[in-house]
């Protein structure tokens, strides 16, 4: 029913009004009001998720309420994503790192399949053409290859490495 | 679960998957691999691998096909392109297709008749959900391909499928009974039976994409013994790139009634209705009452003395409130005046390829006020741009160009006739985002007295745009541009260039580029006009270097795709 609202609580105590509709974009939550049977008037506690980032979930579902349903994701059903991003998302995107992965975890968790595409499409672009050096410096990521099985890489890889 | 600590190596496998999910195979186990020992061992558990070798070096090729299980591979794209050329021969040769125990989804480009059968062979008895075949072979009607490619379309698990094959043998493929093939694209024509047929055997089928309905089809009517009835399950059409003949059209949309989206990109003709709104709206009031989007590109070429008054006659058929308010359809009609050409489309453009012409180059008539707000999204389905740069180069324009028109263009074809236009820089740079451009195709003058301004200025583009890594060379060779050394031409090759199409003119042109330019990973070589290769001179050359040829592909143009040691 559009219109009708639950409350949501975030993991540091914000409570937010989301309308039903918009919530079960979340397949998490859907699950909880259908199987569950939790009635509108109950709190439904979001342990792994700040409000910071809820708001920004709430933001993108908002956006996105009318899209089309996408397929669910199974064996028989995982087709390469294209990499476009559509101008909206690419403006909802330009945030930092922990902000980005934060939003891929609460998507992940809430079951949110259209927006954990998109961030994770984001990532993947911000990865694509790097080499494994740069790769390291855009994420701030230590090399934990010992020296030898960096020479033991360097040894497979001679014969093919024409970047 | 902390998540204000997130970073990209703390996250859980699972996402880590789903980002490869949306990475080619090169950049995951030549750069994301080696980044840490977690990658590593993520990479080594990944099992959804999409083999994309349409761009590759053959090492490379090699490489990953003995690095990764193919239980682990779910993608599977060969190609004999020019990129690429006897990729296909190469893989049957060393692997065996039916270890590829999971794959979802095959795409064969340019294969041959002989290789396809052995696919199609694995193909009827896989799990493959998406098929795409593309072969050039001439006529492969007299062996068993087409009954084995009839015995996989009938498959079970099918549901998209993409042919692309000489007509005859798309004509002798006898459609069978479906019932899984939701998407189909066929690169050809096909006559209005087949289209039928199609419709009948195929109870899933949602799209469809052809070229056009065949021309050569005296029948103009669906034969009666069919006695066809109105499909009820076909959601899309889309023609493009053939001829848009009205009399095999409308007959095919009156068995289309549950039409959703419509799509016609294709050479029109001013004496039939494909340029007319009026016939138009009829036609989509009375056939294809569930229609939500009409989206068309035609063009035609006219006479010398065509009256440009017409053009704003085109448009007024377009002008009335069910164009305007109830399909919500912008419409432009272009007259470009040098090549005597009349274009009519809807906006957003819905072709990826397109031809840009100036404002001077050009009569404009539309069905709404253009300004740059509605301009901004107009043309993101651009993929391919031609550009005739000495045309459209004048000084007004540049100081009108305020914004990126072109946002998506993967790949940019320059024609300069002389020297390279001064303020094209400028041009390109503010109309075009050349970051996005992977391949420049040039059709430039390569007499001595123009090079030196073309060279300097390509590469002042290239290194601007430095994600083009495919550049091909035209020229037209004339007699007098011989003093052109190909030291000369091939200055333009910077070292982000990995796949290369020249003309050549003779056996040392190629023997410079091959030992000067090893950062290349192909190269098409093809014929200077005038010039007649000496074949058997380059095979006894090739090998000398160590690098593999792959084959001839015909008198004209020789395909090396190359090793890296």
């Amino acid at each position: 029913m559009a219109g009708h609202k639950i409350k949501l609580q975030s993991n540091d105590g914000d409570i937010f009004d989301v309308e039903v509709e918009i919530a079960k974009l979340s397949i998490t939550i859907k699950t909880m009001l259908e199987d569950l049977s939790m009635n509108e008037e109950e709190i439904i506690p979001l342990p792994n998720i700040n409000s910071a980032i809820f708001k920004k979930v709430i933001q993108w579902t908002t956006h996105h309420k009318d899209d089309p349903p996408l397929p669910p994701e199974d064996d028989e059903n995982r087709e390469k994503n294209t990499n476009d991003i559509s101008s909206w998302d690419q403006e909802f995107l330009k945030v930092d790192q922990g902000t980005l992965f934060e939003l891929i975890l609460a998507a992940n968790y809430l079951d949110i399949k259209g927006l954990l595409d998109v961030t994770c499409t984001s990532v993947a672009n911000m990865i694509k053409g790097k080499t494994s050096e740069e790769i390291r410096q855009t994420f701030n990521i230590k090399n934990d290859f010992t020296p030898q099985e960096e020479e033991q890489i360097k040894k497979e890889n001679e014969w093919c490495e024409n970047k | 679960m902390t998540m204000s600590t997130s970073s990209l190596d703390i996250l859980p496998v699972e996402i880590l998957h789903h980002i490869l999910d949306n990475l080619d195979i090169q950049t995951i186990l030549f750069s994301f691999r080696y980044v840490c020992k977690r990658f590593d061992s993520i990479t080594t558990s990944y099992n959804y691998y999409n083999f994309n070798f349409e761009s590759i070096s053959k090492t490379r090729f090699l490489r990953i096909c003995h690095m990764i299980p193919f239980e682990q591979v779910v993608s599977l794209t060969l190609s004999n392109r020019d990129k690429t050329h006897g990729q296909i021969l190469l893989f049957i040769s060393l692997f065996d297709i039916n270890h590829f125990l999971r794959l979802r989804s095959l795409t064969l480009i340019r294969i041959e008749a002989n290789d396809l059968k052995i696919f199609l062979d694995y193909t009827i008895h896989s799990s493959l959900i998406s098929l795409s075949i593309d072969s050039q072979t001439l006529n492969i009607s007299k062996n068993p391909v087409l009954n084995l490619l009839s015995s996989t379309i009938e498959h079970y698990t099918l549901q998209k499928l993409d042919l692309n094959m000489w007509p005859k043998n798309m004509q002798e493929l006898q459609w069978p009974i479906n019932c899984t093939i939701s998407y189909l694209r066929i690169q050809n024509s096909i006559t209005l039976n087949q289209f039928y047929i199609i419709l009948q055997h195929s109870p899933c089928l949602q799209t469809i994409i052809l070229k056009d309905f065949n021309a050569n089809d005296t029948n103009e009517n669906i034969s009666t013994y069919l006695n066809p009835t109105p499909s009820l399950q076909l959601r899309s059409l889309i023609c493009e790139g053939g001829r848009m003949q009205m009399d095999k059209l409308e007959p095919c949309l009156s068995l289309t009634p549950a039409l959703v989206y419509l799509k016609l990109i294709g050479s029109g003709n001013l004496f039939n209705s494909s340029f007319d709104g009026y016939r138009w709206e009829h036609i989509i009031k009375n056939k294809l009452p569930l229609l939500e989007k009409f989206d068309f590109f035609v063009s035609v070429f006219t006479h010398v003395n065509f009256d440009t008054s017409y053009i704003e006659q085109i448009i007024s058929l377009f002008q009335t409130s069910f164009w305007l308010d109830e399909k919500h359809c912008f419409v432009i009609c272009d007259y470009i005046i040098y090549i005597h050409k009349v274009i009519l489309y809807s906006l957003p453009i819905c072709t990826s390829h397109f031809v840009y012409y100036s404002d001077k180059n050009k009569v404009s008539a539309s069905n709404f006020t253009i300004n740059n707000n509605n301009n901004s999204i107009m043309m993101d389905n651009v993929k391919q741009l031609d550009i005739y740069l000495s045309k459209v180069i004048d000084t007004d324009e540049i100081e009108d160009v305020s914004y990126l028109q072109f946002q998506n263009v993967t790949e940019l074809t320059l024609a300069i006739a002389d020297k390279w236009p001064e303020g094209s820089f400028k041009f390109l740079s503010t109309t075009i985002n050349l970051f996005n451009i992977v391949k420049l195709s040039l059709s430039v003058n390569f007499s001595y007295e123009y090079m030196p301004s073309i060279v300097h200025s390509i590469n002042k583009l290239l290194k601007y745009a430095h994600n083009i890594n495919i550049l091909s060379l035209f020229d037209y060779w004339a007699p007098d541009d011989y003093r052109t050394s190909i030291e000369t031409v091939c200055s333009m090759i910077t070292p982000n260039i990995k796949h290369l199409h020249i003309r050549v003119k003779n056996s040392d042109d190629i023997k410079f580029i091959i030992e000067n330019f090893k950062h290349l990973k192909s190269i098409t070589f093809e014929h200077a006009q005038n010039f007649i290769f000496t074949n058997g001179k380059f095979v006894e050359y090739l090998p000398v270097m160590k690098r593999h040829v792959s084959r001839w592909e015909n008198q004209y143009a020789l395909h090396v795709w190359l090793d890296n040691n």
